[in-house]
């Protein structure tokens, strides 16, 4: 049993068994309601507003309005005075109101963050975070996630819980193999800010994890900051290797694919060798492919010339024995190791000093060596 | 006479009478006390029935009732975090009745308890005693009465989920 369902079921047995029903607050509600003004309906609103239109067009004084104050200003004054209300009732109104408001009432919300008022500036700063965040989201996540600005504008922390049930959305959408209701764009626009708001070093490695699996490109300038903490580098460093490996192995067996659509391996050397692979017709491998770069390099972003693309051969690869290295990263963020493929798709990682490294670089030229 | 206040357009005693029971219900299962839900019901009805009639939908009033709430606690943040798992549940539970169907399961699943099963329950949730007072009574350790519970507590919601689905 879910906390949430033994929660329920406490709750039914509170009213079954210990009679605590439900009160009757009708009357009461009624009443508070009779003594309240309310507000204009929309379609009163909308009738002031075109009638308020009609005058001014009529008297043809519109450009001498405009120099006064909007009456529209008057009312976004009153609904950040709500804000400051000891009622809950009417802060929460205030709250609603300017909510539905949108952009109109930025320029006020911006005063009001110099408020004197804690609760006003802090309600008025959170109210223009979620006018931008409205902005940045896009259709789709607005339409999987109704009226989550209102979660994301709370804290950081949220945006990676979004994120996470972004993933899981995508996920159950490809296990049920039904067309994914969000893509990677989407995910992009939450990939920064939940990996800025990863507080421990799990949430930060599960934002990473996102970061890398769907090439977030947007938030590799957060994860780059990540990875400059050592002791979190630590525990990344046998999951990057392992990644790195990966795509080695990928590519090596997309090498093989080319060779059999065209008849032999690329005659292009070095990290042009795996370029081909791309500009191959058809291409066997897409232009932004997570595989053309070394995953630890793509989250720390580039860096004194590296740029994270892989060693390839240094020759013609169809004149190599099956014990030759055919490709390589030498990343110095994998710290102390180098991980190489063979043409017989052995994959290893092996010390930097090995004379085995020593003589897989002989094989092979770096990423840029002419 | 429920269902036709249902489809008609509603006024507001009307509103409130159909969907009241529902959000105390809920504002208990984010985590209120009784009095509190009481006091967060009515201010979710005065904000809801102060505001445009197109809104009036008990998905606007659980999210009126839980911002309330979350304002009222201010420290609620982890279970704003599965704001979605939370709602799953609580509209498996609630239905289109608000829950009363799953209550009047729960009503006979209880009639079937015999025992130490009833026995508990009853010092639970009529009595409202401790597990420490409970396990005087029944003479059990206070895991001994934890456990019990919760085996009594997977049995009634097995029950109820088997009448619900028949």
């Amino acid at each position: 049993m879910t906390g949430l369902e033994e929660r329920i079921l406490d709750l039914a047995l509170d009213e079954v068994v210990g009679g605590r029903t439900p009160p009757d607050v009708t009357d009461r509600v009624l009443a508070t309601l009779s003594r309240r003004p309310a507000p204009p309906s929309s379609k009163e609103r909308w009738r002031i507003l075109i009638m308020a239109a009609a005058a001014l067009l009529f008297s043809g004084v519109l450009f001498v309005v405009v120099q006064q104050e909007d009456p529209s200003t008057t009312k976004i004054r009153k609904l950040i005075d709500n804000l400051r209300s000891e009622e809950e009732i009417d802060r929460s109104y205030g709250v609603f109101a300017l909510k539905e408001m949108g952009r109109a009432a930025q320029a006020e919300l911006q005063k009001a963050t110099l408020d004197k008022n804690p609760e006003v500036a802090t309600q008025a700063k959170q109210l223009l975070r979620r006018l931008d965040i409205l902005d940045q989201l896009t259709p789709k996540l607005q339409k999987v996630f109704p009226e989550v600005e209102d979660r994301l504008c709370v804290s950081d922390e949220t945006w990676l819980v979004v994120l996470r049930q972004a993933v899981e959305r995508i996920k159950l959408s490809e296990a049920k193999r039904e067309k994914p209701p969000l893509g990677r764009e989407d995910l992009e626009i939450l990939a920064a800010p939940a990996v800025r708001g990863a507080v421990t070093d799990l949430q930060k490695q599960e934002a990473i994890l996102y970061v890398l699996q769907y090439q977030l490109r947007s938030a590799t300038p957060e994860t780059a900051k990540l990875l400059k903490d050592e002791a979190l580098m630590k525990s990344l460093s046998p999951m990057l290797r392992t990644t790195c490996m990966n795509h080695l192995s990928e590519l090596w067996r997309h090498a093989r694919e080319y060779a059999k659509a065209s008849g032999r391996m690329p005659k292009e050397t070095g990290a042009d060798f795996w370029q081909a692979l791309v500009t191959a017709q058809p291409p066997i491998l897409e232009a932004n492919s997570e595989f053309l770069i070394c995953p630890a390099r793509f989250l720390a972003g580039p860096q004194d010339g590296r740029t994270g693309r892989y060693w390839g051969p240094k020759g013609d690869v169809e004149k190599y024995e099956y014990g030759d290295a055919v490709g390589l990263c030498d990343d110095p963020l994998h710290g102390s190791y180098a991980i190489f493929i063979t043409k017989a798709a052995d994959i290893m990682a092996w010390s930097r000093k090995a004379p085995l490294v020593d003589g897989a670089k002989a094989k092979l030229k770096a990423p840029g060596e002419k | 006479m429920l269902a036709e206040r249902l489809t008609a357009p509603m006024d507001a005693r009307a509103f409130i009478e159909v969907h009241q029971t529902e959000i105390w219900r809920y504002l208990r299962y984010l985590g209120c006390e009784a009095a509190e839900a009481e006091d967060l019901t009515q201010e979710t009805f005065l904000i809801a029935l102060s505001g445009a009639e197109s809104s009036r939908t008990p998905a606007y009033l659980r999210t009126v009732a839980r911002n309330l709430f979350f304002k009222s606690k201010r420290h609620s943040l982890a279970f704003l975090a599965d704001v979605e798992e939370c709602e799953r549940t609580w509209i498996g539970f609630s239905r289109d009745d608000g829950g009363s169907s799953h209550l009047e399961a729960l009503r006979g699943c209880l009639e079937s308890l015999e025992g130490r099963a009833k026995q508990a329950i009853q010092l639970r949730y009529e009595s409202r005693l401790s597990h420490a007072a409970m396990a005087n009574s029944l003479e059990l350790g206070e895991e001994g009465v934890k456990t019990l519970l919760r085996r009594v507590k997977e049995r009634l919601r097995d029950c109820v989920q088997r009448k619900l689905e028949t």
